[in-house]
């Protein structure tokens, strides 16, 4: 685990250095006339970024191991680590009730479709998911604000909170979650219940079910209790790579919709080059990764009793 | 002379005092019936730190400007009026102005102001280890000596005609009682100020949450009485587009810039009323002067007789603008009334090429010394206007034999390259500027980038010793007509040199609420007067 997020915060950082565009760039702007006539050399040797890139990266990748640090933004010079917990509650708000939505929506259209394979809803469900995975979310977003929030009024267009109008905070958060989110839970949808509805298709042909109905079980007890949960297994590794997802935030639908996010700060930094803060979110995100990935292989073996690790 | 304009000073100062009834509980013409109500802008980034002068993004100083306040205002038009400072005196023979303050002027915090927080402050800005963005604007300043409590002298080492609207302007006060460790509170990069700051401007700082918004509230001691708005929240939203999605849904009272396709959107919504203002800015295309190709005035001249400026003020900008003549505001008196813009001409253009040795080949290209004229026309991507003015000049250089093409970066990319000098042609503004205008740091030649990109903003690498000699006398006229006439002897001379393509001025369009009231926007600030906006009742 620990040689793997050590490559990739290697291939980040050459990637990210040898990108075009140079931090300071953002302490200049010709466009102003209030224009800072700093002193660029003077910031560079500041931030270190004058320095060639291996020694830039030993100096990080010290500051990480020994300190366990993440520095400091370039931008205003604020520690990384707390730009980002200050962004995880938005984050894990929005992405936490987009991921259940989904899954409380896609797990029962799943089963209908594979149970009733064929048939017009399940047709009906697949031209839905095969929309909802091949629109782009910014462009469904955009849609969405128009016609929810300009034309029909019903719901804010931006940010996450309103200015102290009637509405209690916790309400008038939820107020303005559920566009964000829906858009996000539309995507999801698409994906879980096409894998879902594949994985509930291979149990339904297995011959234990076929077992099940010759002993005359009835069919929702086939559906239910011999072949859901068996379908269940590979939803449940699914469920544990949403884990980076879930604090990774979405960049795109966190830019439209002026969320708070660790998407905005992503993209933020990446705009403005501002080094630290991208190594930053990188490595949040690939240990999560990681993370889900091995919490996803435990999970596994927990609930099926067929898998078994360590032993041969 | 210099007695003469002290004392005419004076008087005009003495004038307003008597006017305004030297009362510091509400300016004149305070209606307190205006009072109430809160008002939400919008900004597309959020503020970095708001420390004054130690931020150089719009967002951050734009907070800055209602949290904090200075010894010398500027009125509409520029010019120096009283601030914190209710007079001054400037002695020509030991260089030194000396400032009067306000009595009974208190913090946010309700600590008083004394000239002891004045000298504190300039002593941040002028600190040999300062992290002041502007130093520059300081670099003059050879002390600050307090007087008394309320009297406060600063000495300059040399004669800056632009002393009061500057740095006197732009030196926010800063409550010394909350620097305990001086420039190092200062240079901090995350202290508590910085997020938490305390001033003795018409707003008081409430709530600043990160990418969200940020909240400043009525100072009820301002000196010049409170402001009519109760609140002002600054919302972070993405573009352009979502600001006018909730400009039209209600959710934001007031967008600076509404872009020329949006207004009529805009328009037809019966809450919103539409402004159309100027804005001290000229926009350009512009290239490095050292670059071979445009060492020679001809093909610069060329250049300019290729573009197409009505197009682009009357297409692009459905009309919101006027035709460029040069880097000065046709309602500044430094503009130079006879120049005129270069009108399109393409024999003129071509005619002019011809003369400077490129010869069309077989292909069609244009070459000379075996070398074509290719070109590539770059503009920031995000932007709307600026692609289609590129295509503008594009689309003619093609005609002439030139191989043009358009092509858009990343902002960060953009600006590199551009400081670098590295881009063949770009799309570009400068503004923010009001009768206060000096164009130093842009042309001179001191202030030419190096390859890195360092040592000043004149990447068009414009060099001649004339402009120079202009510039510097420029800054030490102090009579202000004269001062005007060296401007447009300076603009004359860069039109003829053709040094870019000054291409228009843009008026902007702002929308807002229709019942939001009393807003006047200034050359170089659209919340100029903020605290005399109000609410309809």
């Amino acid at each position: 685990m620990i040689p793997l997020l050590f490559i990739i915060s290697i291939v980040s950082f050459l990637l990210m250095t040898m990108a075009p565009g140079d931090p300071t760039a953002m302490f200049v702007n010709p466009e102003s006339s209030k224009g800072a006539e700093q002193d660029l050399s003077a910031i560079r040797d500041k931030l270190g970024v004058d320095k060639p890139i291996y020694v830039q990266y030993a100096k990080w990748i010290k500051m990480i191991v020994l300190d366990g640090d993440f520095g400091y933004s370039f931008q205003d010079g604020r520690p990384v680590l707390e730009k980002i917990v200050e962004r995880i509650p938005a984050t894990l708000l929005l992405m936490g009730t987009a991921i259940f939505i989904s899954f409380l929506i896609a797990i029962p259209i799943g089963i209908y479709s594979a149970v009733r394979q064929y048939s017009p809803l399940d047709n009906t469900f697949t031209f839905l998911s095969f929309l909802g995975i091949s629109i782009p979310s910014f462009f469904f977003a955009i849609m969405m604000m128009l016609v929810f929030s300009l034309k029909l009024g019903w719901f804010p267009a931006s940010n996450m909170r309103g200015d102290g109008g009637n509405l209690p905070t916790a309400l008038d958060i939820l107020y303005h979650l559920i566009l964000p989110a829906s858009v996000l839970a539309f995507g999801l949808v698409a994906q879980y219940s096409r894998f879902m509805r594949s994985s509930m298709l291979e149990v339904i042909h297995q011959d234990y079910i076929r077992t099940a109905r010759a002993k005359g079980v009835t069919e929702g007890k086939v559906v239910f209790k011999h072949a859901f949960r068996n379908a269940l297994l590979p939803i449940i590794t699914l469920i544990g790579l949403q884990l980076p997802h879930l604090f990774g935030g979405a960049l795109i639908i966190e830019q439209i919709f002026a969320w708070p996010g660790m998407g905005r700060l992503a993209i933020g930094s990446i705009f403005i080059r501002d080094y630290q803060v991208i190594m930053g979110v990188t490595m949040v995100t690939a240990v999560l990764v990681v993370i889900g990935n091995l919490l996803a292989d435990i999970l596994y073996a927990v609930v099926d009793p067929r898998i078994q690790y360590g032993k041969t | 002379m210099i007695k003469k304009l002290t004392a005419v000073t004076i008087a005009a100062v003495l004038l307003i005092s008597l006017l305004s009834g030297v009362s510091s509980a509400a300016r004149s013409g305070f209606d307190p019936k205006k009072v109430g109500g809160k008002v939400v802008l919008t900004s597309f980034s959020d503020a970095v730190t708001l420390i004054p002068l130690r931020a150089n993004d719009q967002a951050s100083n734009d907070i800055i400007g209602m949290v904090f306040d200075s010894l010398v205002r500027k009125d509409f038009y520029g010019q120096p009026i009283p601030g914190m400072a209710e007079r001054w005196t400037y002695d020509a023979k030991t260089l030194s102005y000396t400032f009067y303050l306000r009595k009974g002027m208190k913090f946010h915090d309700g600590k008083p102001v004394t000239a002891n927080d004045v000298k504190f402050s300039f002593d941040m800005y002028t600190h040999p280890k300062t992290l002041n963005t502007y130093k520059a604007d300081f670099t003059d300043i050879q002390s600050v000596t307090v007087v008394n409590d309320l009297t406060v002298k600063f000495t300059l080492k040399k004669k800056n005609v632009f002393f009061l609207t500057n740095a006197a302007n732009s030196g926010a006060i800063l409550p010394k009682h909350l620097f305990p460790r001086g420039i190092d509170d200062y240079n901090a990069d995350n202290s508590y100020f910085s997020r938490h700051p305390v001033g003795t401007g018409p707003f008081k700082f409430k709530e600043w949450r990160t990418d969200e918004r940020v909240v400043v509230s009525a100072f009820n001691d301002y000196w010049n009485g409170r402001p009519y708005l109760d609140e002002v929240i600054t919302r972070i939203l993405p573009d352009n587009n979502v600001e006018s999605i909730n400009l039209i849904k209600g959710d934001v009272d007031f967008v600076q810039v509404i872009s020329p396709r949006t207004v009529a959107d805009v328009e037809k919504s019966s809450n919103l009323k539409t402004v159309v203002y100027d804005r001290g800015r000229f926009d350009y295309i512009g290239w490095n002067n050292d670059n071979p190709l445009f060492q020679d005035k001809k093909v610069r001249q060329a250049m300019n007789y290729a573009m197409d400026r009505q197009a682009v003020v009357s297409k692009i900008m459905l009309g919101r603008g006027y035709l460029g003549t040069g880097p000065f505001h046709p309602k500044l008196p430094q503009e130079n009334k006879n120049v005129k813009p270069y009108p399109l001409d393409l024999n003129k253009a071509a005619q002019l090429l011809a003369e400077a040795g490129w010869k069309k080949g077989s292909d069609g290209i244009l070459e000379k010394d075996g070398k074509k004229f290719e070109i590539e026309i770059a503009y920031n991507n995000g932007n709307v206007t600026r692609p289609k003015v590129a295509q503008i000049l594009a689309q003619n250089l093609k005609k002439l034999g030139i191989k043009a093409s358009v092509r858009g970066y990343e902002w960060s990319l953009f600006l590199d390259k551009q400081q670098k000098g590295t881009l063949d042609m770009y799309v570009l503004a400068w503004g923010g500027y009001d009768g206060n205008v000096e164009h130093y740091g842009i042309l001179h030649s001191s202030a030419i980038p190096d390859k890195n990109g360092d040592g000043g903003n004149n990447a068009w690498h414009v060099h001649y010793s004339k402009v120079d000699q202009l510039l510097e006398a420029y800054l030490q006229e102090e009579d202000s007509s004269k001062r005007n006439k060296i401007y447009q002897e300076l603009h004359a001379f860069l039109a003829d040199e053709a040094i870019a393509i000054f291409t228009h001025h843009p008026k902007l369009t702002a929308g807002m609420n229709k019942n939001l009231l009393g807003v006047r926007i200034s050359l170089s600030s659209p919340y100029f007067n903020i605290e005399d906006w109000y609410w309809k009742k």
